[in-house]
């Protein structure tokens, strides 16, 4: 037997700690605020492809709700049907009170939407695009310019509002595209991927910003593929994949910080494995001929009980000839956490 | 009234792309200028007739050639260039130099010497009844007068009679030559004095002199219908970036998005229009018509044909190669079979009935009657208003069905 690398557990950052601090305050004020988005049993099928299946969860107003799932998981479906940009083939959805599906245009009102493409124009000023949208949106002239000054304020966009969105780097042109969903002070967000390829100063800033809308008593659907960032600001986490929710709920609910599990990289097969190791830890395939085992340690049990699994697994890995290429110590997270539901990374 | 905001957005973005502006007026103006230079009627409208060329080899050393040549010069339809031998006659005449070439043969003068009165009086049965063999003179039409070559033929043939008829007369017959000759100058003695003009020649303005009045509405109109593939780039623009459905997701119907985005486009072309008939009258001298102000409904229903066109278009690309693609090969397909590349009356038959599947050709017909007839029939010209209309509503449908899946 070789160990190839000994890792020690990763312990996440102050800022992300604090994060989580202001996050359990929100979810405590939010708790008793009426619910803004409602969404219960949707399905949406391509063809033979379902892409949204039975898919239910609620957002309250000034919460941010964590969509994850890797590409294709029908994260995307799932907000074009909220936004009402698709129809579902069954299932509500209900903002404010009133079912989308029915009165589209009045719910449309309440909704601002940031999505991944830069929905902007390129040849208008920051300051005609955000004219633009407000007008369409039927914001007031005499408000109008107010609200434009304070959302180039809010995106940091005030010395550039008259420079034409084509000359703006990838950063600012995001924070416009996240600045126009905001004109018309909708009661409810959905941003998909808005910090996808941008410098940290933009993605800061768009963070900052969706913490403050929740702040401000909006609901916030938040999708990204940067787990990161939904565990930095989002009150509670929904996975989903194969356009199924896996889980649901605050990030203490599924990630529990008191666990480390210990990970076994070893070089074998997933099979074979699983059938030797039944009872002791759980087996994961990974690239090549490699395959990954998780001796799970729920923080109740001593730790004693822990360092004599991972004997008795050693013991048999090493009777059976596997070689095992690393040993790694980790604080659970939601990247795991994915990892164990789905079996694979998020950005696979 | 969301359509408006959007049409306002548009008018904006369009009116910053000056280039794409230049190019909606300054390439059909480009067109209609180099097509008028290569028709040789720019700026020269008003010159006179373009003249036949006449090539002449005289083989012949004596007066009497020179006297037919003399009676051919006095035409002022014909130029006569002299050539040196038969080969560079021909070699001129295959290049297009001259229209006609005469030849002159060295004989020409003993067969003259051969005639009597009667041969010239009873040309048909006499020495000349075989034409201008009988004179050992020869002559030969280009691609140009092909088609009147016995024409020609016999046209030089009286020419050499009227040059060749004294010398025989005054051979065979002086007395006659005398008396003749007599009473010829007495009657134009008569025709001095009671000075009755002669008739000028009657000339009907054929296509030729009037290249503009076809040239400026046939380019005019097939530019116009170049506002499909703008219309299609803005669409498929609004798509690609997400702006679609971002717009959609707020409070714009799918209607007021197809109005919204179809009314700029309609107004340019109007513009373009107006533009391009104003130079047309300013640059080119082309008549506006006996009836200007039916132009206005001939160039509104070609402007919704063609936005509508555009939007229809637009509703069916799905990538910007495909946009060059189908709208340069729709365009430039429906201008051949209308007659935007050449006037519908050169086209035969059965290309004009099917040209009129497209609404170039009805834009063209009503601008025939109203530009090239001096009394347009008012009745064809609202008809083909009527036909544009409807091509317009047929091109709306079909996109509005086309864009309810692209929502």
């Amino acid at each position: 037997m070789s160990i190839a690398s000994l890792t020690m557990p990763v312990r996440p950052s102050a800022a992300v700690e604090r994060t989580r601090a202001s996050v359990t305050t929100a979810i405590s004020q939010s708790s008793s605020t009426a619910t803004v988005l409602e969404v219960s049993h949707l399905r949406k099928s391509f063809g033979g492809t379902v892409a949204v299946d039975d898919l239910s969860f609620r957002v309250a107003a000034g919460e941010i709700l964590g969509l994850v799932g890797p590409n294709g998981a029908g994260k995307s479906t799932t907000m074009m049907i909220v936004a009402g940009a698709r129809k579902a083939d069954s299932g509500t959805v209900t903002i404010a009170g009133s079912d989308a599906a029915r009165s589209h245009h009045a719910v449309n009102m309440l909704l601002g939407v940031v999505p991944q493409d830069l929905a902007v124009y390129s040849d208008l000023t920051a300051r005609e695009n955000l004219e633009f949208f407000g007008d369409i949106y039927g914001v007031p002239d005499s408000e109008l310019k107010r609200r434009i000054e304070r959302v180039l304020a809010q995106v940091g966009l005030q010395s550039h509002a008259d420079q034409f969105v084509r000359t703006f780097s990838g950063g600012m042109k995001r924070r416009l595209n996240f600045g126009v969903a905001l004109i018309h002070e909708p009661r409810f967000v959905i941003l998909d991927e808005p910090t996808v390829g941008i410098d940290p100063q933009s993605r800061s800033h768009i963070l900052d910003c969706v913490r403050q809308l929740a702040d401000d008593g909006v609901g916030v659907i938040y999708a990204s593929h940067y787990m990161e960032e939904v565990e930095a600001i989002c009150h509670k986490v929904a996975i989903v994949d194969h356009g199924r929710l896996l889980a649901q709920g605050t990030l203490d609910e599924l990630v529990d910080k008191s666990r480390t599990d210990l990970f076994l990289r070893v070089a074998g097969p997933q099979i074979e494995l699983q059938h030797r190791l039944q009872g002791l830890a759980n087996v994961f395939a990974t690239s090549g001929d490699e395959s990954r085992v998780v001796i799970k340690h729920d923080g109740q049990a001593l730790p004693g009980v822990v360092a004599g699994r991972l004997a008795q697994v050693v013991e048999l890995l090493e009777t059976a000839d596997f070689e095992i290429l690393s040993i790694e110590t980790h604080k659970p997270s939601l990247e795991r956490l994915f990892l164990e539901l789905t079996g694979r990374q998020l950005r696979d | 009234m969301t359509f408006w905001k959007i049409t306002k957005k548009d008018l904006r973005l369009l009116a910053r792309d000056k280039r794409t502006l230049f190019g909606l007026v300054a390439l059909p103006l480009f067109f209609i200028t180099i097509l008028g230079i290569s028709a040789g009627q720019l700026f020269t409208a008003k010159e006179k007739a373009k003249r036949i060329r006449v090539g002449v080899v005289n083989e012949d050393t004596s007066s009497l050639s020179s006297n037919l040549i003399g009676e051919v010069l006095k035409l002022d339809a014909l130029e006569l260039i002299e050539l040196s031998d038969r080969s560079e006659g021909k070699e001129r005449l295959a290049d297009g130099k001259v229209d006609v070439v005469a030849f002159i043969g060295p004989r020409f003068h003993e067969k003259v010497d051969e005639l009597d009165t009667a041969d010239i009086i009873f040309a048909e049965t006499g020495k000349l009844s075989s034409g201008l063999r009988s004179l050992d003179v020869e002559v030969q039409s280009g691609a140009f007068l092909a088609s009147a070559a016995e024409v020609v033929e016999q046209l030089v043939f009286a020419f050499a009679l009227r040059a060749i008829a004294p010398e025989v007369m005054r051979a065979h017959d002086p007395k006659l030559a005398l008396k003749l000759f007599v009473q010829a100058k007495r009657s134009a003695h008569d025709r001095e004095e009671s000075e009755t003009p002669a008739a000028e020649p009657v000339i009907t303005k054929s296509r030729s002199d009037v290249i503009y009045e076809y040239l400026v509405p046939s380019y005019t109109v097939m530019f116009v219908f170049f506002i499909v593939n703008l219309m299609a780039r803005s669409l498929l623009g609004e798509r690609e970036t997400g702006t679609l459905t971002r717009l959609l997701i707020g409070p714009v119907t799918g209607t007021g998005m197809m109005v919204g985005k179809t009314i700029p486009f309609f107004v340019i072309s109007l513009a373009q229009t107006l533009l391009l008939l104003v130079a047309g009258k300013f640059l080119f001298h082309m008549s506006w018509g006996e009836s200007p102000w039916m132009l206005v409904p001939v160039i509104v229903s070609t402007s919704l044909a063609a936005t509508a066109l555009g939007l229809l278009v637009a509703t069916v690309v799905r990538t910007d190669s495909q946009v060059t693609a189908y709208s340069t090969f729709l365009v430039l397909i429906m201008a051949g079979m209308s007659g935007c590349l050449m006037p519908r009356s050169w086209q035969p038959e059965l290309m004009q009935q099917l040209g009129l599947v497209t609404p170039q050709a009805w834009a063209l017909i009503a601008y025939e009657h109203l530009l090239g007839r001096d009394v347009p029939n008012l009745h064809v010209v609202w008809s083909s208003c009527a036909t544009l209309i409807a091509f317009a509503l047929a091109f709306f449908a079909v996109a509005g069905w086309r864009f309810r899946a692209l929502e």
